[in-house]
């Protein structure tokens, strides 16, 4: 694949409507008509790939989301934006979908992401095959030219120290056009992992010192907590 | 110096196209004629970069005066301008709240007239939110003029506008047309090796508390269905 970039769109959902509003984004990948008339309109096979799915456990942020991420690169994503707003190569599939799906969701905001070097793919997410229980999601805000200083850091500092606590790294992002912000989302195979890791965060001379830059620099962060997707592919459930 | 008013409606389910359908086929033609207000642009927020289902309009008006005198003959619209009234009343099927900006163009930005007799592209638009640190917007305006547009212009981008807002300190927003959907991705492509632009994009930490860019773009009309 060229160059890889994400998009990730959080999904305001109707209250209790999250699971439904999954599977039916999951379920775009089963669909025979809509896959028949997406070749028709030329769009090709499986050019967004599912990288992520889940939705919000009530423990952190804003309630009830949903976020999913899909891996693709420019090229796709812009030809995919291009036939959204013409006639010519509409994809009519994805088109009855949206509306016929309003009642799952209200609306939602959305990212392009460009990754850290060492933010993992999906191929490799998917071949490790771990247990992923936990999500935590954040968006902070850095001052500007900070951001890849922050996912240095972050690679640095953090990950060694996470992955003491059997915390896996999703990903690590820059934000596309929103030059201040960093997107990263960490895995965790159960609540007591995560809670291990915040109980140590304090005494903890790595994770210590990641915490001393980050209150140093970040501006501002939302975070919130998720589960995975019971249909999800990539978060692998025991 | 013209004056715009910039809307952000959040809309109700399928009915973006609907609404800027509306907007085109009866909403502008009527402003302009009954109070010269032109629309300057009516967009749909390109939802895989920000905040969806969105539709942006931009409304030009010549100047203060022009202005007071297109609001006094709209408003109360009950009272003054009953087709108005009806429009209103049939768009709240489309939409479910908004919010508008009263802004004023630096001098360098381009008006409608100017944008159409030098055939500005319109398809594809770069939106870019920004706010200033306390008292530098016209400062970043001017960096903006003497540094950045000359970066841009190289690289395809077309400033239509640079606005502050005449009412909230700090704040603006600027418009860029772009060629097409190819140059965005060429522009996206570029980003990380343009030693140029990164600079300019960490420079901005001397005016600019934030920037946040998205997409809008203008669909032909009858062709969006969401």
């Amino acid at each position: 694949m060229k160059q890889r970039i994400y998009l990730h769109e959080i999904i305001y959902t109707v209250p209790g409507r999250e699971e439904p509003y999954m599977a039916s984004v999951t379920s775009l990948h089963y669909d025979p008509a809509r896959m028949a008339a997406a070749e028709k309109a030329g769009h090709g096979k499986n050019e967004y790939t599912a990288f992520m799915q889940f939705r919000t456990a009530q423990t952190a942020g804003d309630f009830p989301r949903v976020i999913n991420i899909w891996e693709m690169n420019w090229k796709v994503l812009s030809r995919a934006l291009e036939t959204q707003f013409q006639d010519k190569g509409r994809d009519t599939g994805m088109e009855e979908w949206w509306n016929r799906n309003l009642h799952l969701r209200r609306g939602g905001y959305d990212r392009v992401l460009i990754p850290a070097d060492y933010s993992p793919d999906g191929p490799t997410l998917s071949q490790r095959a771990n247990r992923r229980e936990v999500f935590m999601h954040e968006v902070v805000w850095l001052p500007f030219g900070e951001p890849e200083r922050y996912l240095a850091e972050m690679e640095q500092k953090l990950l060694p120290a996470t992955a003491q606590f059997g915390i896996e790294l999703i990903g690590a992002y820059r934000v596309a056009m929103r030059p201040r912000q960093v997107l990263t989302v960490f895995a965790a195979p159960d609540w007591s992992k995560f809670a291990q890791l915040l109980a140590a965060t304090p005494d903890d001379p790595d994770l210590h010192t990641w915490q001393n830059y980050r209150n140093r620099t970040v501006m501002c962060s939302e975070d919130l907590m998720g589960v995975p997707a019971r249909h999800n592919a990539n978060s692998v459930r025991r | 110096m013209s004056v715009y008013i910039h809307e952000r409606i959040d809309i109700e389910g399928g009915a973006r196209g609907k609404m800027i359908d509306l907007i085109r086929s009866r909403w502008a033609p009527h402003l302009e004629r009954a109070h010269g207000v032109r629309l300057f642009g009516a967009w749909a927020t390109v939802g895989s970069t920000a905040t969806w289902p969105e539709v942006r309009l931009h409304w030009e008006m010549d100047d203060w005066a022009h202005f007071a005198r297109a609001q006094e003959g709209q408003h109360p619209m009950e009272e003054r301008d009953v087709y108005l009234t009806e429009l209103w009343n049939q768009a709240l099927d489309y939409r479910k709240h908004g919010h508008a900006q009263l802004l004023t163009a630096a001098p360098f930005s381009l008006d409608r007239a100017a944008a159409r007799a030098q055939g500005v592209p319109g398809e594809v638009i770069l939106h870019e939110d920004v706010r200033s640190l306390p008292g530098r917007m016209a400062n970043y305006h001017e960096a903006l003029r003497a540094q950045f547009l000359p970066l841009a212009e190289k690289r395809g981008m077309r400033l239509l506008g640079a606005y502050s807002h005449a009412l909230v300190p700090n704040t603006g927003l600027n418009l860029w047309a772009l060629r097409g959907w190819e140059h965005w991705q060429e522009l996206m492509q570029a980003e990380s090796s343009d030693r140029e632009m990164r600079a300019w994009t960490e420079g901005q930490r001397e005016w600019l508390e934030d920037s946040d860019a998205f997409l809008v773009v203008q669909p032909p009309c009858g062709t969006l269905h969401t």
